[in-house]
């Protein structure tokens, strides 16, 4: 009976383990192709940091730094990049794309040069789009707001981000002057992952926002069951 | 025992499977890197967030949260230390002008002057002797102004907070000085009967005071990164043009009537005596204020702005970009009021002595003791002691802090946020605009005696060179008991001062039109003084006898 036990024990334990490894190998595997193919960013941010910025707690609890905001910009960004359910596909030469996709065929020259531009735009307006929202949430703070990103991109020692260049654009010609700086869709990644990075980082640093969003989130789940 | 046992290794597998659970914050009870935020979810959430926030509690708790801003300190701290008006000294009272030759003329029956002057104070003094602005707004590292750049440092990046070296800014602007120019004409009329002699004097001048900051200075300032013309995004000629009319006030107009009567009981060849007295009168008034500064009076308004509206640009949930703009301009507007009231409290002055009646006797006396051929030397001698009657002035005072005003209050109460918020507003408009309330003042008695030695030579031509010693004593404020208490009073209070000058002029006379052309250029310069700015005068009189 015991050794019964024990053996079941032993088993779900072996099984739980074995699983974890799995799941760790085939995500080291990913990781070690994607750095590969020259989109390391999310995953050298798989951990996030606390942004060492005192201005943060000025926003933090406040809608200057709302979570689903936060939140609703990075799904749209994970939809570009990876075309969840069939969302946020690019459509090139007559064919839908995730980004990441499109990062491999143009690195793998099986799209036409002369209608990447074409394909770029569209990828461009999409992220646009995505990004309205949260934009027009960081103005009146943008000065601040980009500050806070310098000091992001100094923990995270990513300097040399586009990120930095795009949030130091004049207000309402972000837009545009991204246009110039991305010009392939591995820059457009590499800005998306370094976005992602520092939403996520954002995140973690604003304890107050969090804490009134889990709150909410927590209830709105039950709620929706 | 079976059961205990299985129990524990349940429990040991568990731990083991929570350990091992990889991507997981221990503190998080959801999953934020799998939360799929789609429009439905993110509506709703935005919504609720939105009914959660109360902008005047997200106000008080930013500003009060220890964690945070922690501004109930700073709001504790004071910006002026003083509120006193800056001593200048009455054009009437400028040595030349003093000179009345009482009895010189008795052979006219009529006389008129016109001088025209310049008088320039490249320094005056804020409080006591010290020409520095810092003297009077608290410019140091430990006040109002110095802990808040200290904290706006605290609030950026370290890569920010490298080019933004306050303890080089902040000195900058303490170094700033007080200016002021008069120039016009002093005109006078003298009517002589027998001994006695009459006259009326009174000056229509343009008067500018400003602000001023060393070349060197403002070439430091301009090398600031965040003022700069790319930070600020104002040329450095419109930065200029914006700052006219908020920092220099100047007007043009006519001063205080100045009446003399004077009696010269004793007269012979060498010797002369006057006695006698003056009135000034208040009969000052501006034509035009304004004319390349900005046109300021005293008064106690202060724009619709508060701290609620400013923080609103991060606690308002549905703020747009016209109503940051909105905040925007308010906050400058408020800024520049702010300004404004500093220029009214110094710079902004009246043609005249603010109103009062000045009452004074007066003795001269001249003396030729050498003579040789066509030449004399002597001495002429002047006193007087001039006293004020009392009346309203508009004054500014510091209101003082009453520490447990603020420690008694409940920040955290979110029915008391807007009560809280209307009093922080409260303090921080105490700061900024030290209150005007109109008071009754008597100004201290001025004595003024100057000495000229003096060469004629034979009757058309006279040079003099001489001292001058001018003093006024303190002021006298009467305010009633109910505000007594509330505002710091000695801080309002003007020093008492003196000044003492060198002057000196060059006369000749011609006849002209059957009368006596006098033509003068002359001028005084400060040597030295106390509480009051050192100054210069030049003047040239055209002055007609009959």
């Amino acid at each position: 009976m015991m050794s019964n036990t024990y053996s079941k024990l032993l088993i779900v334990m072996l099984l739980l383990n074995m699983q974890l490894s799995f799941a760790f190998e085939e995500c080291a595997e990913k990781n070690n192709q994607l750095l590969k193919e020259g989109a390391p960013v999310e995953y050298e941010c798989a951990v996030p940091v606390e942004i060492k910025h005192k201005a943060i707690t000025i926003v933090d609890g406040t809608p200057k730094a709302s979570i689903e905001q936060l939140l609703k910009l990075r799904s749209d960004i994970k939809k570009l990049r990876e075309g969840i359910n069939g969302t946020g596909l690019i459509i090139c030469e007559g064919k839908a794309y995730t980004l990441n996709q499109l990062v491999i065929a143009e690195r793998e020259y099986r799209i036409n040069e002369k209608n990447m531009p074409a394909c770029l735009n569209d990828a461009l307006t999409k992220f646009e789009e995505d990004s309205n929202q949260y934009l027009a949430q960081a103005r009146g703070f943008k000065g601040v707001m980009l500050d806070v990103i310098n000091q992001w991109a100094e923990q995270r020692g990513r300097l040399d981000s586009i990120l930095l260049q795009w949030g130091s654009q004049p207000v309402g010609t972000e837009h545009a002057q991204m246009r110039k700086m991305i010009t392939s869709f591995v820059l457009l990644d590499r800005f998306l992952g370094d976005l992602t990075c520092f939403l996520n980082d954002f995140r973690f640093t604003c304890k107050k926002s969090t804490k009134i969003f889990q709150d909410y989130w927590v209830q709105f789940q039950k709620n929706r069951k | 025992m079976k059961l205990t046992h299985k129990y524990g290794l349940l429990l040991v597998v568990f731990i083991v499977v929570a350990m091992g659970s990889p991507g997981k914050i221990e503190a998080e009870e959801i999953d934020f890197d799998n939360i799929d935020m789609d429009s439905s979810a993110f509506d709703a959430a935005s919504a609720a967030f939105k009914k959660s926030i109360d902008p005047y509690f997200c106000t008080v708790d930013k500003i009060t949260d220890p964690a945070t801003l922690n501004g109930l300190s700073l709001l504790q701290k004071d910006l002026y230390t003083h509120s006193n008006l800056v001593v200048s000294r009455s054009i009437h009272d400028m040595p030349l002008f003093m000179q009345t030759n009482a009895g010189k003329r008795c052979d006219y029956d009529f006389g008129i002057e016109i001088d025209p002057f310049y008088n320039q104070t490249k320094y005056m003094c804020f409080v006591g002797s010290s020409t520095d602005i810092k003297s009077y707004v608290d410019f140091s590292s430990t006040g109002l102004l110095g802990e808040a750049a200290s904290k706006v440092k605290e609030f950026m990046s370290d890569q920010a907070s490298k080019t933004f070296n306050i303890e080089e800014i902040l000195p900058l602007f303490s170094n700033i000085t007080l200016e002021e120019r008069r120039a016009g004409l002093y005109i006078r009329l003298s009517a002589y009967l027998k001994n006695w002699t009459f006259q009326f004097a009174v000056p229509v001048y343009y008067q500018e005071r400003n602000f001023f900051i060393s070349e060197e200075d403002q070439k430091k300032i301009k090398n600031v990164s965040f003022l700069s013309e790319q930070s600020t995004g104002m040329s450095e000629d419109t930065a200029q043009a914006i700052m006219m009319k908020h920092i220099v006030s100047d007007k043009i107009g006519l001063g205080d009537m100045r009446v003399h009567l004077l009696y010269t009981p004793y007269q012979d060849d060498d010797t002369r005596c006057t006695v006698g007295g003056f009135v000034t009168l208040p009969t000052a008034f501006a034509f035009k204020n304004g004319l390349m500064g900005g046109s300021f009076y005293k008064h106690n308004y202060i724009p619709p702005f508060s701290l609620e509206q400013a923080f609103s640009i991060i606690c308002e949930p549905d703020q747009t970009v016209d109503k940051n703009i909105a905040v925007k301009n308010s906050g400058i507007n408020y800024g520049l009021r702010a300004l404004d009231h500093l220029t009214e409290i110094l710079a902004e002055t009246s043609l005249g002595n603010n109103g009062h009646v000045g009452i004074a006797p007066i003795i001269e006396c001249d003396h030729i003791f050498t003579r040789c051929d066509n030449v004399a030397i002597g001495l002429a001698a002047q006193a007087s002691l001039q006293g004020f009657l009392p009346c309203s002035e508009k004054r500014a005072y510091l209101v003082e802090n009453v520490p447990s005003d603020f420690n008694t209050r409940n920040y955290k109460d979110k029915d008391l946020a807007k009560e809280n918020v209307a009093f922080l507003d409260t303090q921080l408009n105490n700061i900024l605009f030290p209150t005007i309330i109109d008071t009754r003042v008597t100004p201290g008695l001025i004595f003024e005696g100057n000495a000229a030695f003096h060469y004629d030579y034979s009757e058309c031509l006279k040079a003099q060179i001489g001292y001058d010693f001018w003093c006024r004593g303190d002021e006298s404020i009467a305010m009633s008991s109910a505000v007594n208490g509330k505002y710091d009073i000695s801080a309002s209070k003007t020093a008492s001062a003196w000044q003492q000058k060198v002057f000196g002029s060059i006369e000749t006379y011609f006849p002209f039109c059957g009368g006596d052309l006098t033509t003068r250029f002359g001028g005084d310069v400060t040597v030295a003084s106390k509480n009051i700015g050192k100054d210069f005068t030049v003047n040239v009189l055209l002055q007609l006898s009959y």
